[in-house]
Order: structure tokens, then sequence, then C-alpha cells
């Protein structure tokens, strides 16, 4: 009997099969970006008690909880959900957020997005967050128009298998 | 004079035989005499079967009208399932379906396609909002707001 490829089995469910590919809205993109909000809030609260575990440690009965500046919690939380994105983007495509509203960032040819694509997107969310909200008018925040980018539904937990084509 | 003779002889001969032919149960007499079983034995059909045309003869009969002729429900009525599927080894035949399927891939694409009812819910909760919202966009910019083909990822198509 000759090797074929099994027959793909369609996991969307049906009510969600005629959009997926389309480009996402800004509601499905805010929800996305608020739970990846709160997954850093959650890294940077992980972080802080290491930090003061690893004093804690070093000090003994001098210990002190580490005072943090609004400043520095700002650049760090600026650099780790750089670098969240960048590793998200860059390897499935999509941040927990993303994965749980079922959304998907692709490139110009419907691609995965390059390592570097993927950072200086998400340079340029992280920098200048209210530039999603173009995506009210266009579905494409300014982000997307500058890199040439989309966000998209897609439901599946493989990319899809087609992407678009690139005429140019 | 002799040939008359002849044909005057051999037309009374042929009578004589059709009078006593007419008398005889033939068919009768050949069952109650000759041993047809011993003939048949002796006739080596795999050599007559050689000298036919099957394909010819096969070709002159109408196998459409025939199939069309069959009462197919009938035939599967007739036909005891249960023992054709108890002479058949299901463990073994569902052990290669789930194997060429790939049933633990799709369990897990299915699981993290649809983590759980809620997901979903949302999920198409927030495409609802996303298709209103577009839609109150639309309508405010005088937008046509036919086909989703325009909110499609493929962004060359628009010409991004």
């Amino acid at each position: 009997m000759t090797e074929t490829e099994p027959p793909a089995i369609l996991t969307v469910p049906a009510e969600a099969r005629s959009f997926q590919g389309d480009r996402a809205g800004i509601v499905s993109r805010v929800l996305a970006n608020a739970i990846d909000l709160a997954i850093l809030v959650v890294v940077l609260g992980a972080g802080y008690l290491g930090w003061s575990a690893w004093l804690f440690l070093r000090r003994g009965a001098s210990f002190r909880f580490p005072t943090v500046t609004y400043q520095g919690t700002y650049v760090v939380g600026a650099i780790v959900l750089t670098l969240l994105f960048t590793v998200a983007w860059s390897t499935t495509g999509r941040s927990y957020g993303d994965r749980l509203l079922g959304l998907r960032v692709i490139g110009r040819r419907g691609d995965r997005l390059g390592l570097a694509a993927a950072f200086v997107r998400a340079v340029l969310c992280v920098a200048f967050p209210p530039l999603l909200f173009w995506a009210i008018v266009d579905r494409r925040s300014v982000q997307d128009l500058v890199l040439r980018t989309a966000v998209i539904y897609d439901w599946a937990e493989q990319p899809r298998s087609s992407p678009p084509p690139d005429p140019s | 004079m002799q040939a008359v003779a002849n044909a005057v002889a051999v037309e009374a001969t042929r009578r004589a035989i059709d009078l006593v032919l007419d008398q005889l149960d033939l068919t009768q007499l050949v069952l109650d005499h000759v041993d047809i079983n011993r003939i048949v034995a002796s006739v080596d059909l795999n050599e007559v079967v050689e000298q036919l045309d099957v394909d010819a003869i096969v070709g002159r009969v109408d196998l459409d009208g025939v199939a069309a002729r069959i009462d197919v429900d009938t035939v599967a009525d007739r036909l005891d399932i249960e023992r054709v599927i108890a002479r058949l080894d299901l463990a073994k035949l569902s052990l290669e379906v789930i194997e060429r399927i790939d049933l633990p891939e799709i369990i897990r694409t299915s699981t993290g396609t649809v983590a759980s009812e809620s997901v979903r819910v949302v999920r198409m909760q927030t495409f609802g909002a996303d298709r209103a919202i577009s839609g109150l966009v639309n309508r405010m910019l005088g937008r046509s707001t036919t086909g989703g083909s325009a909110d499609r990822g493929d962004l060359d198509a628009t010409g991004d």
C-alpha cells in the first residue's frame, strides 16, 4: 500500500471556519494585548519575588524588600514584553493572548515573522501602543502598515497551510 | 431404371426410419442407455474453454442492463453482515485506522484549538464585536461592507 498523506481534518468549529484568515478586529486585538499585559504583570511579580528571595538569602537578617521605581518597572516591563512578543511572534506567530483569542501574526506573504521583523514589531508595539487603535479604521495597526504585517483569525493550532500568495 | 429403384428404396427407407423414430422416445432412450456422465468426464473442458473467446461473449452481454436489474437491497438483505464482521480483526483494523489518521495528533490539535467551550464562546463574541465595530466604522466612512475579502490576511490583495 502506498503511503499517502492522511486526510486533513478540520479542527476549527464549523461556525468559525468562514472567517479564518481574515484580519482580526480591534476588540480581539485589544483583549489579546490585555491578556499579554496581565501575563507581563505576573512575570514581573514573579521576577520581583525571585529577586527578593535571592537578596534574602544573601543578606539574611538585614534583608528588606527592594524598592522599585515607576520608571524602573516601566523599563523592565517594556524589555520583558518586547522579548515575550519577539519570541512568540517569531516562533508560533502568537503570544499567549493571541492564542486564547485565536489570533496569529503573519508577514506580508502570510508566513511567520522572522526574528528581526518580530523584534522590530515588538519594539514598535511596546513603544507606541496607541498606534494599535488605527485597526479600528483599517483592521491594521500603524505597526502593521509600516512592517506590512497582519493579525488574522487563526483558531487552528498549526499555522494555515496555504499562506496567501505574494504576487510582487 | 436402377436410379429410379434406388430413389424409391431411399425414400422408402427414410419413411420407415421416420416411422420408427416417431414411435421411439429417443431422449428417454439415451437417458436410459447412455452414460452421459462418462461422456462428459471424457471431455477436456479446459480445452473447450480455451478455444472460447470469452471477451467476445462478455462484450455481447449488456452488463449495465444486468446490473440495473439487480436488486441490491435484496442482495444486501441476504448478506449476513454480522458473520462478515465477525471474520474481521476489528482490533487490528482499529489500530491501523488510528495510526493512519494520527488520532493522537487530532486530539492534541483539537484540544489546543478549542481548549474549552468558554474559550470558543469568548472568541465568537469578540469576533462579533469586531464585526460590529467594523460595520459601524464602515457606515461612518461610507465604505461598502459587502464581502469579507477586504478583511483577508492576504495583504498584497489590497495593495498593501
